[in-house]
């Protein structure tokens, strides 16, 4: 610590007699000089011998009896601190387990389309309350035995009877009425009232199915997936091996390492030190310029399920009113904000959908960028003497990034935001918990979230009957189409009663080293999905 | 031995002490980990249900007293988050800070000592500026700059060596040298620069003493009078400093841990503070403070080793 010890320096005696001049001549002799220079060459070699591979790390790949293993490096920035997704909410569990180690009934393809996995087929019934299952009879857990319709029933007894099981999986388990196993190979599941949010919720962790005779599985996996849970080093990586007996297409790779970095830098290093094959989703798009090298690496540009929100406290008085809302929307220019910020990386949207989701629509100018309008309804508002506003961040890169084009953006107009920045924790307890804030700046990653929105006792304490009505009508809309089209009014809704201000949606930034292939470009799950993904 | 007890005594009560002060401390904090575990969709009553669950909610003094009697009997509890116990996610992380911390001093001494001494001896002339100079620069540096710009050299340019991660020792020693050489030379460069103006200054001071002068009129050589009589008399402030630094760096290698990616104790600190993981958090500066008490308490010992004088005033 350069700090702590320069404080001690003060102190330093100049020199004071001769005797120590006139010794210095003598340090000349050349023998001596020579000692000292032979002792630094040999340190020098010492420490390039160790840098050097040694001969047999080649060795043992080239030689016939020993056949090389196929592993694939994967590096994230956030670990899973358990492999329970039951019971954390952490979105890194999902991304090392679903699809890869837990499989689902129904899994979401890259396009945002719901595709059969362990059940090859389903029928719903007129009314939208029953889904039948048909499920695919070669499916088999890692342990041998059968996913079959008493497994399935198991898994979804199981998660009702679980009380600790995280609020996100029991508020989207609360539609469902009963599952009962008809045959082995079909499972009726009845709803309480038709959803079209509950199928897309099956396709995730809540429709991971965990073999029935598995105990904790904080530590290790139970899936019917092609990978299995074989470590978790913990601070460095999980390691996935292939499952061996794996019912359908078998897994690419002997073993699959996601590897974790504190530091975005580190991890990008990896990569360019030719340690990584793939980074999972690049954090600081800053960063894009260093892989260019199109020999060399490979940058996949999609779409992720996360809006950065600029969330508006609907309790603080000046933001119950929507003119101000209105007024504040039109201040911040989010085209500039995008480039500032995300190196224009991402997509401006204007509502709380994403280009992956069915009812989106760009809605990005609903509200469109006019400092001067922004003045005039202030000054309408009551506010043309200024209006100060609390700006609480967690400290995460996009926020407090954004949080400065913001404030300067808003102070243009009259209001002056205070930024404060607040670790992630202390900002779920104060504001997310508490709701002590008026503006705030967050990505909300999961998939097909604005239903949060109907909920005035959530952080942003958006209190709209209408658009709570439009939400509920088409969750339980009677066809498809009805219910995108009732979606598409909801989120419109949202735009213009400026709800919120919708920054950017999050891209989707994978890089991977040449020859690797297969990854998918819009990150429509919270899954690293491997099945596509190969290196040739 | 009346002062070997006080000795103890007084390593005891610090200890007493520290745990107090860390456990005020860490339950200060605003937020819990039962919103870490329950994520932002967490309802304010499963928070409560939670806390109670993992026994957050009784009083602290209740707290404080379980959690000296688990130690004492060598249970630092389990980490509420993956329910693996607090020493089976500290431990990996203690061959990595010590390695990194134990080379890195000892890599700075070795560079430090040679280029302060002759920094010392030739200060007038154009090599004991060069290294006065040096040394500035090299405090100025920031630590992360001067790591990621070393790994930029040797890792992805030359490709010499990997560019972070770590291997432990009795996998793979090969692996684990050359995993080790750019962070410990990183630390060692760094501390090196604070401890050659030491050196440098320690031995000037020794350059104006009776004994040096009197050696060299004897027709000592400057190397050999400053060997015999110079380097023991230097070591006093320097086996101080060395000490401060050693502890200073036990937390301060936090930041070579994240350039280098590697999971030592400064990296277990911060992830845990993060996640609000109080009884790791807890477990990991009791260890530190321990650690910096047991340096301080060989640097207090070696003085007498150094120096017959002070044997008989301890």
């Amino acid at each position: 610590m350069p700090y702590l010890a320069r404080k001690f320096l003060g102190g330093e005696s100049e020199p004071l007699d001769c005797w120590a001049e006139c010794g210095v001549e003598e340090m000349d002799h050349p023998l001596k000089k020579n000692r000292i220079a032979s002792l630094a060459t040999v340190a020098l070699c010492l420490a390039l011998a160790a840098c050097q591979p040694t001969p047999t790390e080649s060795g043992i790949a080239d030689s016939p009896s020993a056949p090389e293993k196929a592993v694939l490096t994967v590096g994230a920035t956030l670990e899973p601190a358990s492999m329970d997704p039951f019971h954390n909410t952490a979105a890194s569990i999902p991304q090392v387990l679903l699809y890869n180690v837990y499989e689902t009934l129904v899994k979401v393809d890259s396009t945002g389309e719901i595709r059969p996995l362990l059940a090859q087929n389903w029928e719903v019934s007129a009314d939208r309350t029953q889904y039948t299952f048909f499920l695919n009879p070669a499916a088999k857990f890692a342990s041998g035995e059968p996913v079959d319709a008493a497994a399935v029933v198991a898994n979804i007894e199981r998660l009702q009877a679980d009380v600790e099981l995280t609020g996100t999986l029991k508020f989207q388990l609360e539609v469902i009425e009963s599952a009962a196993a008809i045959d082995s190979q079909q499972v009726v599941i009845k709803l309480k009232r038709p959803s079209l949010m509950w199928l897309y919720d099956m396709s995730s962790t809540l429709g991971m199915i965990v073999d029935p005779a598995a105990g904790d599985i904080s530590n290790e996996s139970a899936g019917s997936g092609p990978y299995a849970v074989a470590g978790h080093a913990i601070g460095q990586s999980v390691t996935l091996a292939k499952n061996e007996s794996y019912w359908g297409t078998p897994g690419r790779f002997d073993e699959v390492v996601f590897r974790y970095f504190g530091d975005p830098n580190a991890m990008n290093a990896s990569l360019l030190g030719g340690e990584l094959d793939i980074i999972s989703n690049l954090q600081a798009p800053d960063a894009l310029p260093q892989f260019s090298d199109t020999s060399r690496f490979t940058v996949t540009r999609g779409t992720t399920n996360g809006e950065v929100v600029l969330g508006l406290n609907h309790q603080t008085e000046a933001l119950a009113n929507a003119d101000v809302r209105k007024a504040l929307t039109m201040a911040i220019d989010r085209k500039l904000l995008l480039s500032t910020v995300w190196n224009n990386e991402g997509t401006l949207i204007g509502s709380m959908a994403v280009p992956t989701d069915p009812w989106y629509e760009d809605l990005s100018d609903t509200v469109p960028y006019d400092p001067e309008a922004a003045k005039a309804l202030l000054k309408e508002a009551g506010y043309e003497k200024g209006l100060k506003l609390r700006l609480r961040v967690p400290v995460v890169p996009y926020a407090t990034k954004a949080a400065q084009v913001v404030y300067s953006q808003l102070r243009d107009v009259g209001v002056e935001a205070t930024i404060e920045e607040l670790d992630f924790d202390r900002w779920v307890s104060e504001v997310l918990g508490e709701g002590a804030y008026d503006l705030t700046i967050v990505a909300h990653v999961e998939a097909r979230d604005l239903g949060k929105f109907a909920d005035p006792t959530y952080y942003l304490h958006n209190d709209d009957p209408t658009f709570a009505q439009l939400y509920a009508a088409a969750d339980a809309a009677d066809t498809e189409q009805e219910a995108i089209s009732l979606m598409k009014q909801a989120c419109r809704r949202l735009a213009d009663e400026a709800a919120a201000i919708w920054l950017w949606s999050m891209p989707n930034l994978v890089i991977t080293k040449a020859g690797v292939t297969g990854v998918e470009e819009n990150a429509t799950t919270l899954s690293f999905d491997l099945s596509n993904i190969a290196v040739g | 031995m009346a002062a070997a007890a006080r000795k103890l005594g007084v390593f005891a009560l610090s200890l007493l002490l520290a745990s107090v002060l860390i456990f005020a401390v860490l339950n200060a904090l605003p937020g819990s980990v039962a919103h870490t575990i329950l994520g932002v969709d967490a309802t304010p009553e499963a928070v409560a249900a939670l806390e109670a669950r993992l026994g957050l909610d009784r009083p602290w003094p209740v707290r404080y007293v379980e959690w000296m009697a688990g130690m004492l009997t060598g249970d630092f509890g389990t980490s509420p988050l993956n329910g693996h116990s607090v020493l089976e996610l500290i431990g990996p992380g203690i061959p990595v800070t010590a390695w990194l911390v134990g080379l890195g001093i000892i890599g700075s001494i070795l560079i430090a000592l040679p280029l302060g001494m002759v920094a010392a001896l030739r200060r007038r002339s154009w090599e004991g500026v060069a290294i006065s100079a040096a040394a500035e620069l090299g405090m100025a540096v920031p630590v992360f700059w001067g790591g990621i710009i070393l790994a930029l050299v040797f890792a992805i340019e030359l490709r010499w060596l990997p560019p972070n991660g770590y291997v432990p020792f009795t996998t793979d020693a090969g692996e684990w040298l050359r995993h080790m050489v750019l962070p410990v030379g990183t630390l060692a460069l760094v501390q090196a620069a604070v401890l050659t103006r030491y050196v440098r200054s320690a031995f000037i001071e020794v350059l104006t003493q009776d004994y040096y002068r009197t050696a060299r009129a004897l027709g000592w050589t400057p190397l050999r009078a400053l060997f015999r009589h110079g380097v023991r008399n230097a070591a006093m402030s320097l086996v101080t400093v060395v000490g401060l630094q050693l502890s200073a760096s036990l937390v301060g290698a936090i930041v070579v841990e994240r350039v280098f990616n590697l999971h030592g104790l400064g990296s277990i600190l911060i992830d845990n503070v993060f996640q609000r993981d109080i009884a790791v958090v807890q477990a990991t500066v009791m260890l530190l403070v321990l650690a910096v008490l047991v340096i301080n308490l060989v640097v207090d010992l070696s003085y007498g080793l150094i120096d017959p004088r002070q044997r008989g005033r301890r």
